[in-house]
């Protein structure tokens, strides 16, 4: 009952901020959607005239339209919902980072009940996990909502079926923004609960040793994403990479929740 | 009741506390006195586990506090802890779920005893106000020990006045033992059982009232009479 209260207490926090969030993700995505969908339209109408012959003949000469041949073309819908993947990340920061400088000193009830400490770290991860959970679902709403706007802006006869289904399985660039498959949508959560984990180790850090913790939680961070970067730029078969990835993430992830179970316990101070 | 054994406390190379020892005895209301900086907060904080000590140790009932047995203190701080954006009642209702022997109905008495505007959020209360849903909360909880970091600490007359009512009424639970830290030693004259005078973070001395009323002094003139040489 009290991990739920914690759970719902940042969830009631973070709510209006998240609801603007995913406002800007849907009003932004729909609006640079719907811009570079006329834009197609108005390319075809100045092709068809340009052809001498009339508009619907000219519609039965050219390829079907999918998602493929709108977004991945001009990626710069996704761009701006990976722009709000990273602002909910640095939200992820914020979580922690409120209870110990906001108006509010909370964590001095947090730390003072009792029970384990760690429920604090797991019911932030919680409200982290959320973000991203409902974060994706926004990315999947905005392709649904794409393939009914796309129908008002392009003639029916060149919108090609299954439009999301088709973008899902087949477009190179939505995998950076969302997980489409099991097994990436496991790593991606793995890879969440790893990012969370090492924001953690920063905060906690900062907390316990001042200066010199935000110094090692600076390292220990700056270190993890160098080793990410490296690991990337090796030359290594697909199913190599898919294990290197994962052993990378586990690992960051055992020492940097193992690290913030011992801070935690033993050295935070208010 | 509550023992520190030979406590260190050390931030870099400060010393915070150095090598204290304190009992703190049960069923007593003791006031920790000292200058500002000679560590009250510090040994407060100690007590509730939110500042890990260097050397020692702390005893509640003879056993190291730890989280299983931490809700046997209830502390109150110097700053608001709970949801300053939250209505006097919703923080009530979530201190029911937070400690495991909160009496919510007792609670709900403190607050007509205190007329608290419970519609109110924390933010918008006065200081007093404020002060007297930390001691509802304080006292709620129904815990053998109750610490008090600085509670007189830019309050008002009045609102010292409903202080210490409350720390007189029947909403103290028998046998409760209170630890007051305060650098306002007029307030405690009524009030404390024993005192505790530290100094740059050392016990300077120890005296219960009794011993003062011994010596034909009040604890006030006592500790006058200690600072004074």
């Amino acid at each position: 009952m009290k991990f739920l209260t914690f759970v719902e207490i940042d969830l009631r926090k973070i709510f209006p901020f998240l609801l603007g969030m995913y406002v800007i993700a849907i009003v932004g995505f729909q609006g640079i959607f719907a811009k570079l969908a006329s834009n197609i339209n108005g390319k075809i109408v100045q092709s068809a005239a340009e052809s001498g012959t009339t508009l619907d003949e000219y519609l039965k000469t050219i390829d079907k339209m999918s998602f493929l041949s709108i977004i991945d073309s001009n990626p710069l819908p996704l761009v701006m919902l990976i722009f709000v993947g990273l602002a909910l990340i640095l939200f992820g920061f914020y979580l922690w980072y409120k209870e110990w400088f906001g108006a509010s000193k909370r964590i001095y009830t947090l730390l003072s009940i009792k029970g384990s400490r760690f429920r604090i770290f797991t019911s932030k991860l919680v409200a982290f996990l959320f973000i991203f959970v409902t974060f994706y679902g926004i990315v999947l709403l905005n392709l649904f909502l794409s393939s009914f706007l796309v129908k008002f802006i392009l003639p029916d006869q060149i919108i090609a079926s299954d439009l999301v289904q088709n973008y899902i399985l087949h477009s190179q660039l939505l995998p950076f923004v969302i997980p489409v498959s099991g097994g990436s949508l496991l790593f991606n959560i793995a890879f969440l609960i790893m990012m969370f984990s090492i924001l953690s180790v920063f905060v906690l850090w900062d907390r316990s040793k001042r200066i010199w913790g935000m110094i090692g939680g600076f390292i220990f961070m700056g270190s993890t994403v160098a080793v990410f970067f490296y690991l990337n730029t090796l030359d290594l078969y697909t199913s190599e990479k898919t294990i290197v990835n994962w052993a990378f993430t586990l690992c960051v992830l055992a020492i940097s929740t193992s690290f913030s179970h011992y801070l935690l316990k033993k050295k935070v101070s208010i | 009741m509550i023992e520190l054994r030979n406590v260190t406390k050390k931030y870099g190379k400060k010393v915070i506390l150095d090598d204290v020892s304190i009992t703190f005895k049960k069923g007593k209301i003791s006031c920790l006195l000292g200058l500002n900086g000679v560590g009250k907060s510090t040994t407060m904080k100690s007590i509730m586990r939110l500042v890990p000590i260097s050397k020692g140790e702390i005893l509640v009932d003879g056993q190291r506090v730890s989280e299983k047995n931490i809700d046997k203190i209830a502390f109150l701080a110097d700053i608001p802890t709970h949801e300053i954006s939250w209505t006097v009642e919703e923080n009530l209702r979530f201190a029911e779920i937070y400690y495991d022997t909160f009496d919510f109905e007792k609670a709900k008495r403190m607050v007509e005893f205190f007329k608290l505007p419970k519609e109110k959020k924390l933010k918008e209360l006065s200081k007093g106000n404020l002060a007297r849903f930390t001691i509802i909360i304080g006292l709620s909880q129904n815990a053998p020990y109750v610490l008090m970091d600085e509670p007189f600490s830019g309050l008002d007359l009045f609102s010292r006045e409903a202080f210490i009512a409350a720390l007189k009424s029947d909403f103290m639970i028998e046998g409760q033992t209170i630890i007051i830290t305060t650098h306002e030693i007029d307030e405690i004259e009524g009030i404390a059982d024993d005192v505790i005078l530290l100094e740059e973070g050392k016990v300077l001395c120890t005296f219960s009232k009794q011993d003062a009323l011994a010596e034909g002094l009040t604890v006030v003139d006592k500790m006058r009479k200690i600072y004074r040489g």
